[in-house]
């Protein structure tokens, strides 16, 4: 056992070892103590990552992104049991980008839209725009730091908008990409916004492993945020963050200074992750506007360019990782995203078996499927449209009511005419996938103004869209007309 | 004619042995002088000199060696940001109240700082604001005007890092008082230069000016970018500096001792503490031939290199990254081969960056023309007053607003003649009314036409006297000449000109940008603004991959690797 722990303590040496550990143990503890407690760092690391029994890497071997288990990420575990096994020691990296979330599946092109790519039928392939540069970095931090392999599980999640809903076009959105190292029971440790460097992703695995650790000393009352992880990003950030981070750290959730592990589930909400992100966001807005001299107002496809890199929001994650660290990542994934992106994520993991269920429940009835925007419970609350219905124009009430108030109203008048089991509110992805299930052409969400709802008539398998800057009358009146066909007598 | 013919084959078999040793012994000369300057490179200066009399270091420095801010990549290379050379300049100001003459200006602004009054008694709109020295009063004053800053210093006098240059331009300082029943509103900023590298100096020294004006040739034709050299007074085009403005390797070695250092040279005075006016240094600090030594170590520093990636996928990423950085339109102005010296990455001439990369310290105005306008022994009066030739750039004086006056066309001299016109088409920088007066720092020359003076030079006169016989020959006399030059000026918004920098040893030189506020290359190059708009727009739309090559292989241009070079610890006693 001795010469075991001096055998790994002697292997622990140059880059290898975790720089912070080195760090904040001599912050931490003083000369004294931190010759000791780095033994114990070492010897309970190599246990807890089991890093005891590994074979020796081949170093010769050529590179293969397979070898770090390279898969969806969330999806049904179908590896062996000793597989699963040897995974419940390792690290998990995922790859977050905003690629197609339904993966290149053949698609119908929308009327008088030609399909750019070439998709052979009956595949689904789910690429990640970052996979060469990811590979390469892996490939160079496995150089770096042979054994890698087994000490990380890479996994990708596409959650972009789908061709399915931009008429089957490709490249509409700037590329996007988070990169998010956690434990074996996807609890969150590490964060990168951007295609990281062979040098990115050895810190990133470096720091979560010392988050790792840190977590495996706490017990369930140990107070949180964990002081030795605020004290690193305190040291790495500028001046300005720092300050931010302080008045972060102090007014956590509303002037609740300290919390134990047991509260994290309460408070990192999505809801706690958006005032978070509320806060960050005039001080990363300035920062990026003064480093990458974006101009005002905000030009976002720049941002979204520089964002690209690691180094943009590098502060904006030392920041966040304190505060967020052991998230469930799987439950919490969607929120995180929505906080970084300022858009919801694409879930294919969302179900709907009962989407489906209802819209074959009365194949003698219209069904209206109103698209959720964010914020918005009924549609034409948020943003009324720019149609004036033709009927409204010389009314005497007209002339006395704001135009934007009449518009909403009578949005909200064609909304109610629906009957209530025929009208349903679905989220975009859940479009996406009921489009791709039944093998419907292809829509375009966005053009030439938002979708607002799809009405699938009785018997048919066909799609009646109507889009926001349509007059609500037309709704209003295929309400009606359905509403009379299905019920003769009413 | 057989002796003759000897005594020439002995000197043609001689000769070469001679020149060999002739050729050996200025090598060796030229070594020890090469030692030498290295030495005093590397030297910690003090106050005080005996051998020269000089007063030593200072009394305003901003580091006691060369090799304290050059040391990146090696000695000699650039500086961190913590090593910013810093100045302080005011934008605009008003000053309310009844009176307000030339004097109440200096009162006013010496309120701020004393130290934009300058020793001839005008009053300017930007100083250099030295890290350390001066008297207590002035490090008092000093500090409280950076106090209204918001930015952190380092304890070597520059920003703390590059954030904190960021934070110094996007919040500038505004100063306020009343006092003798006249108040002042003063908006003024802290500028910053930040170290370069001298890694291939020798080098840039010796390109020849056709291949700079090549270049600005080829640029003409160029749809976006279209640089234009350094013009300076001398009529010399200018090579060194962020903007440019020393013409060579020695002027700018030169330069450096006397604005860094505080070590007065027989060419350049030392920055005097603007609380002890009329102190003088009792002689030179550094003599000519130190100031040779240093320059010809400096010549003698080796260039960059373009570090060679081993493993093979690396390679094609840099290749990939070299194709990109011509593909956008770097190479246009960061040209990686002008004239006989490749990998340089620069064309040496100026170009306008944006608004963004503005400085007070401005570019030395473009002179389209240049000609000798009187060659007498009196030096014609000058348009304008006294021109400012600084280290970092040439700043406005803050003055009242001048008078137009028709001068009659029979009675004016030629000079008079030339005033009126460069005053007629003067673009105004101060406006005066009966209680308040507002000067705003300009953005372009304030003239189109300027006289200024040139060198005087010694002639040497040959009279011949016609009544003397034939073999009597004539008489020469001595005389000095003072010539002064008219130059006409070309609009340019020589605040946001920067001389292009060359990217040789870049990776080695971090921060970026004139003032460091860049920490990383991809920042430096998203902050490119006016001519490289363009450029910059195109880089952004690369793909990830080919911006990341690219950024790559700006990683592979390193500084040379030297013998480490231990700093002799001599301090000059």
């Amino acid at each position: 056992m001795c010469g075991l722990f001096f055998s790994k303590l002697g292997s622990w040496s140059g880059r290898s070892f975790p720089r912070c550990w080195r760090e904040s143990t001599r912050a931490a503890w003083g000369p004294l103590f931190s010759g000791l407690a780095t033994c114990w760092i070492c010897l309970l690391s190599s246990v807890a990552f089991g890093q005891a029994n590994q074979p020796q890497p081949d170093v010769d071997a050529p590179f293969q992104l397979s070898d770090f288990g390279w898969r969806p990420a969330f999806q049904n575990d179908r590896s062996t049991p000793s597989q699963r096994d040897s995974d419940g020691r390792k690290l998990h990296l995922i790859v977050l980008t905003n690629d197609d979330f339904l993966g290149q599946a053949p698609v119908k092109a929308a009327p008088g839209v030609r399909l750019v790519s070439a998709i052979k039928p009956g595949v689904v392939r789910h690429s990640v725009w970052c996979q060469r540069s990811i590979a390469n970095a892996l490939r160079r931090a496995q150089e770096v730091r042979p054994g890698l392999s087994n000490e990380l599980v890479v996994s990708y999640l596409p959650a972009g908008e789908p061709r399915l809903l931009h008429a089957a076009r490709s490249e509409t959105t700037a590329k996007r990409v988070i990169v998010m190292c956690c434990s074996s029971d996807d609890r969150l440790l590490g964060l990168l916004v951007g295609v990281p460097s062979h040098d990115d992703l050895l810190a990133l695995i470096e720091d979560s492993q010392e988050a790792a650790l840190i977590a495996s000393f706490a017990d369930q009352n140990s107070v949180w945020p964990d002081q030795a992880l605020a004290d690193r990003s305190r040291q790495r950030l500028p001046r300005r963050w720092r300050f931010l981070f302080d008045q972060l750290l102090t007014n956590h959730a509303g002037g609740k200074a300290r919390f134990t592990r047991q509260d994290l589930a309460e408070i990192v909400t999505t809801t706690h992750l958006a005032s978070l992100s509320q806060t960050l966001w005039p001080v990363y807005l300035k920062d990026c506007q003064q480093r990458f001299a974006l101009e005002l107002p905000v030009d976002t496809q720049r941002l979204i360019t520089v964002e690209q890199h690691c180094e943009t929001r590098s502060d904006w994650c030392q920041t966040m990782i304190p505060l967020i660290a052991g998230v469930d990542v799987k439950q919490h994934w969607t929120g995180l995203t929505k906080v970084i992106w300022g858009v919801d994520p694409y879930d294919r993991n969302r179900e709907i078996d009962s989407l489906l269920q209802w819209l074959k429940a009365a194949p003698d009835r219209a069904r209206f499927m109103a698209i959720a925007v964010p914020g918005d419970a009924v549609p034409g609350d948020a943003v009324p449209g720019d149609a004036v219905p033709g009927d409204a124009g010389g009314r005497e009430w007209f002339e006395n009511m704001p135009l934007e108030t009449h518009v909403v109203t009578r949005w909200r008048e064609a909304h109610q005419s629906i009957d209530v089991e025929d009208l349903r509110m679905i989220k975009p992805a859940e479009l996406a996938m009921w489009i791709q299930h039944d093998q419907l052409p292809a829509v375009d969400l966005n053009l030439p103004s938002r979708l607002r709802y799809v009405i699938v008539e009785p018997g048919q398998q066909r799609m009646r869209l109507i889009r926001q800057t349509e007059s609500p009358n037309r709704l209003l009146k295929l309400a009606e007309k359905f509403s009379s066909q299905a019920n003769p007598n009413k | 004619m057989k002796r003759f013919s000897t005594a020439i084959m002995v000197m043609t078999m001689t000769l070469p042995l001679f020149g060999s040793a002739a050729a050996q012994g200025l090598a060796a000369i030229k070594q020890n002088q090469i030692v030498h300057g290295s030495q005093l490179f590397m030297q910690d200066f003090v106050p005080r000199h005996p051998t020269l009399q000089g007063d030593g270091l200072g009394p305003l420095f901003n580091a006691s060696s060369c090799v304290a801010c050059h040391n990146q990549g090696g000695v000699g290379g650039g500086g961190a940001a913590e090593f910013n050379a810093k100045s302080v300049g005011i934008d605009r100001l008003e000053i309310k109240g009844p009176g307000i003459d030339q004097q109440v200006i200096a009162q006013m602004i010496s309120s701020f700082h004393p130290g934009f009054i300058d020793t001839s008694g005008s009053v300017v709109n930007i100083f250099p604001l030295a890290h350390h020295g001066g008297s207590a009063a002035f490090q008092q004053r000093t500090q409280a005007v950076l106090e209204h800053s918001s930015i952190r210093f380092a304890s070597s006098g520059g920003s703390f890092d590059a954030g904190e240059v960021r934070a110094g331009n996007a919040t500038p300082l505004r100063y306020t008082n009343n006092f003798g029943g006249r108040s002042i509103d003063l908006h003024a900023r802290v500028y910053q230069r930040n170290t370069t590298s001298l890694f291939g100096a020798g080098l840039l020294d010796k390109i020849p000016l056709r291949d700079i004006q090549k270049q600005f040739r080829l640029q003409k034709r160029h749809p976006e970018i279209s640089g234009r050299p350094a013009t300076l007074d001398n009529g010399s085009i200018g090579r060194f500096g962020w903007r440019g403005n020393e013409s060579s390797l020695l002027n700018f070695v030169d330069r450096a001792c006397a604005a860094e250092l505080g070590l007065k040279t027989r060419r350049r005075d030392q920055p005097l503490d603007p609380f002890v006016p009329l102190y003088q240094n009792p002689g030179f600090d550094v003599s000519d031939r130190e100031i040779r030594a240093m320059s010809a170590f400096v010549a003698a520093l080796p260039r960059p290199v373009e570090r060679i990636p081993q493993p093979n996928e690396d390679r094609l990423m840099v290749q990939q990254g070299k194709k990109a950085f011509e593909t956008v339109g770097c190479a246009v102005c960061h040209t990686p081969q002008l004239g006989d010296v490749a990998g340089l990455y620069s064309d040496l001439l100026l170009h306008d960056m944006g608004y963004s990369l503005m400085d007070l310290n401005h570019a030395e105005p473009y002179i389209v023309n240049r000609s000798v306008y009187r060659t007498v022994a009196e030096t014609a009066a000058k348009v304008g007053g006294e021109r400012m030739f600084g280290y970092y750039g040439s700043g406005a004086f803050i003055d009242l607003p001048t008078r137009t006056e028709r001068s009659s066309t029979a009675a004016a001299t030629e000079a008079q003649i030339v005033e009126s016109v460069a005053r007629s088409a003067q673009r105004p920088t101060s406006y005066q009314t009966p209680t308040a007066y507002r000067f705003v720092a300009p953005t372009r020359p304030t003239t189109p036409l300027e006289i200024i003076p040139g060198p005087s030079r010694s002639m040497t006169l040959e009279v011949q006297d016609l009544t003397a016989n034939q073999s009597g020959g004539g008489a020469t006399i001595e005389t000095t000449e003072d010539i002064t030059f008219q130059v006409r000026y070309q609009d340019t918004n020589f605040n946001q000109e920067w001389r292009t920098p060359p990217l040789w040893g870049v990776a080695d030189s971090a921060p970026y940008m004139h003032d460091g506020r860049a920490s990383t290359l991809l920042e430096a190059i998203t902050m490119h603004g006016g001519e490289a708009t363009g450029t910059r727009d195109r880089f952004l739309l690369l793909s990830h991959q080919d911006r990341e090559a690219l950024l790559l292989f700006l990683g592979h241009l390193v500084a040379p690797s030297m013998p480490q070079q231990k700093a002799p610890v001599i301090a000059r006693q």
